[in-house]
């Protein structure tokens, strides 16, 4: 039986400046890192994940301390923004594979955002 | 199809500009080759740069789509730059992807899109090092033979600081389909 575990969907990021002067804070900051983590002699391991709802990749920041979100259904981490979205008002779980599924089929477009699809039947073709 | 690893030395380093075609034997490439099925497929899998900069420098290094595709062959590498299979027999396989440093014609435009993807690989390039591992089904895709999606370029780009002394040793594990 092969087993997951919740960190069976990590890629990796490893940023190495322990023999180097390593990022500025600024510049840190430029480049979407944690400057506690970047800076001279430091090494950041990070994991990276994709979301499953809105296909974007992530890099967890190390220093975060809030929690992340988890789609019970899909079984898998979901990014912040998606995990805004799914609790507004009319809100339909859909995940990317079931997404093209349905745009596969020709008979639906999609509107809104990734985070948000809307798919609409398309018809008058 | 299998992994390939495509590696250089001494290459990577100098400054490109987002929206303008990049300067010879200063980037790595990949493109997929005209007489391919517009099927084909490429996933990009790891990539790592080492830093051998002899003094503090920023390298604002980007993997990249091409806006407009390089033209012409590519220049055949020379040692010790090199591409090849991890499998030892692989050759036998043929390459649907041209790996190369630079292009007889042109070279490739790089995408200054906000809907093009960028993966950023900013880092100190005095004794630094910076590797990326895709998540599995989260791997950069290469797909068809028209810009964007046939082309991909690993380069220091202009901005943030980054720092044309930022040279830098590189490998790029690569897997066509």
């Amino acid at each position: 039986m092969t087993v997951f575990l919740k960190t069976s969907h990590d890629g990796e990021l490893m940023v190495d400046h322990r023999a180097s002067p390593g990022f500025t804070p600024e510049q840190a900051r430029y480049f979407g890192f944690p400057p506690e983590l970047v800076g001279e002699g430091k090494q950041m391991h990070a994991p990276t994940l994709g979301c499953p709802h809105c296909g974007s990749h992530v890099v967890l920041n190390p220093m975060r301390k809030r929690p992340r979100a988890h789609c019970l259904q899909c079984n898998q981490y979901i990014c912040d923004i998606c995990d805004q979205v799914r609790s507004e008002s009319g809100y339909v779980h859909r995940n990317m594979k079931e997404i093209r599924d349905l745009l596969a089929t020709g008979k639906w477009q999609m509107r809104g955002t990734m985070s948000k699809p809307v798919l609409v039947p398309k018809t008058g073709e | 199809m299998a992994k390939r690893v495509f590696s250089t030395q001494a290459v990577l380093g100098g400054l490109n500009t987002l929206g303008s075609a990049a300067t010879l034997a200063t980037f790595m490439d990949l493109r997929m080759n005209a007489s391919q099925a517009t099927a084909a497929l490429l996933d990009i899998l790891e990539v790592l740069l080492s830093g051998t900069a002899s003094a503090s420098n920023i390298g604002g290094y980007f993997l990249t789509r091409a806006s407009t595709l390089s033209t012409g062959a590519g220049t055949a590498l020379a040692s010790p730059n090199s591409d090849g299979g991890e499998l030892p027999s692989i050759s036998a396989l043929g390459n649907p992807v041209t790996a190369a440093i630079q292009f007889a014609t042109t070279q490739p435009t790089i995408s200054s899109a906000t809907t093009d993807a960028k993966l950023n690989l900013g880092f100190n390039a005095f004794g630094g090092i910076i590797r990326w591992n895709a998540a599995p089904t989260q791997q950069w895709q290469m797909a068809g033979l028209t810009a964007s999606g046939a082309e991909s370029v690993l380069s220091n780009i202009t901005g943030g600081g980054a720092q044309a002394g930022a040279t830098a040793n590189a490998h790029i594990i690569y897997e066509p389909y």
